[in-house]
């Protein structure tokens, strides 16, 4: 664990949490692919509701094809809203996982650079024989 | 039974063509065999059969109408030497000005819409309401309870915990609206199914009553009572049909995942009830299966008004939802 006044980290948890979050970001590539089929185009609608030609003018089939049909535009509507939002949620999650591993790479870099730079003072002898 | 010298398929099928209740419908079946007893009745002049009889037009006057079980001659004594061997009252059909257009209309709503096949176009939305829903109460929680586990402290860390704060308050608000959608799927293909149903099976039922007019003539009214489902409630019912599922459901088990959730609400959202057909004359049978059917398809478009409503608050919810409008606003798309 590398340890400051100002911070402390344990980069082999965050490359694991890195790889979660990697995992996280995968899982929503899967909701978006079902939602992208979620969303219901023109055809999808018609698919669900009655065929308007095939209704006689007036009736209790009408106004029922009628409500078939505001049920789900308004289901259409949100579905494509949550597809929006789900892509945004993703491209969050996408940063995070990269500041984290950014961070991680410049965390292990300061520690090699501290190394380097110790190794120098100490000549070429191997760490740990003493004087 | 079908109606003399026919059989249960209607001579002229094109009126369930045009009322899109195609061959391969669950509703075929029993929409041809009342069309066929509908063509029947709607045309006496093509056989010797029930007919509504008018008497006394011979003397000028507009004469009265009565149901009769075939033609009637006129009465010999009224115009001696004139009345031909096969002469017979004027008539017209005991359902005179009714189209069998009308007593399948029900059906035309709910013939096309494809919804119990586990391919149909609302089985993805169930899948990735699911999943979202999982992301939201179980897998970001998991996610950000984890992040304190690390021994990552800092400010880095500090601002990368908040970041995480924010999309965990944004799932978890957006797994609420995935609740309460996911299951307004399932129940809109249930209401459909119920009026699939009821209507299949009052048509079944008005075919048994004709039947029984026709062979019994009996001579009081009668009813014949057929199985309908309940459909008042299935909107409001109190149940839920996700469970704290442990994985992601794939691409590929969105149809499996649909028949589980299709079949589960349509098993515990349809229950039985009786409907009738009832009356005496052809008449009040024709009328009695006419109201059956406007009922069924009142009381399906009061659950899917329910059903809307619910949607309709959802979409309000999540407009006004500050964290949600907030997060798209900064990462959605443009507006």
């Amino acid at each position: 664990m590398s340890t400051s006044e100002g911070f402390s980290v344990r980069l082999d948890e965050l490359g694991s949490y890195e790889d979660e979050i990697g995992k996280l970001v995968t899982e929503y590539d899967t909701i978006i692919g079902e939602l992208d089929l979620a969303v219901l185009d023109d055809a999808g609608k018609a698919s669900l509701v009655g065929d308007p030609e095939k209704l006689i003018s007036t009736g209790g089939a009408v106004e029922f094809a009628k409500s078939c049909r505001t049920l789900i535009g308004n289901y259409a509507t949100l579905m494509t809203t949550l597809q929006q939002l789900h892509e945004a949620i993703r491209g969050q999650f996408t940063h995070a996982q990269q500041a984290i591993g950014e961070s991680r790479a410049l965390y292990a870099k300061v520690d090699d650079d501290h190394a380097l730079m110790f190794e120098g003072l100490l000549g070429d002898r191997p760490a740990g024989e003493g004087s | 039974m079908a109606p003399p010298d026919r059989s249960d398929t209607p001579r002229d099928t094109g009126v369930l063509e045009d009322a899109g209740i195609r061959a391969d419908s669950n509703m075929r079946h029993n929409a041809e065999r009342l069309a066929s007893w509908l063509e029947f009745l709607l045309h006496p002049e093509e056989h010797e059969y029930d007919r509504t009889v008018i008497y006394g037009t011979e003397f000028g006057g507009e004469g009265h109408k009565k149901e009769e079980p075939g033609p009637v001659a006129p009465s010999v004594s009224d115009q001696p030497g004139t009345v031909p061997h096969d002469a017979q009252l004027p008539f017209e059909s005991v359902l005179d000005g009714y189209r069998i257009s009308q007593f399948i209309h029900g059906m035309s709503a709910v013939g096309s819409p494809v919804v119990e096949r586990p391919d149909n176009a609302l089985a993805p939305g169930v899948a990735a309401l699911s999943n979202i829903w999982w992301m939201g109460d179980k897998r970001v929680p998991s996610l950000v309870d984890r992040f304190q586990e690390l021994g990552w402290k800092g400010d880095a860390s500090s601002v990368t915990f908040d970041f995480l704060l924010r999309l965990q308050t944004v799932t978890g608000q957006v797994h609420k609206v995935a609740e309460q959608l996911h299951d307004v799927i399932p129940k809109y293909a249930v209401v459909i199914k119920g009026v699939r149903h009821n209507l299949d099976e009052a048509a079944e039922g008005c075919v048994r009553a004709f039947e029984k007019k026709f062979a019994e003539k009996p001579e009081s009214e009668m009813s014949v009572d057929w199985t309908a489902a309940i459909l008042a409630g299935i909107a409001a019912a109190a149940v839920t049909y996700l469970t704290a599922g442990t994985a992601l459901i794939l691409e590929a088990a969105i149809t499996t995942t649909w028949s589980t959730a299709f079949s589960d609400a349509a098993g515990d959202l349809l229950t039985p009830t009786d409907g009738t057909v009832s009356g005496y004359w052809w008449r009040d049978l024709a009328h009695s299966y006419l109201r059956e059917q406007a009922d069924i398809l009142a009381a399906g478009k009061d659950e899917i008004d329910q059903l809307n409503r619910k949607v309709d608050g959802l979409i309000k919810y999540f407009n006004a939802d500050e964290d949600i409008q907030r997060f798209l606003k900064d990462y959605g798309p443009p507006s």
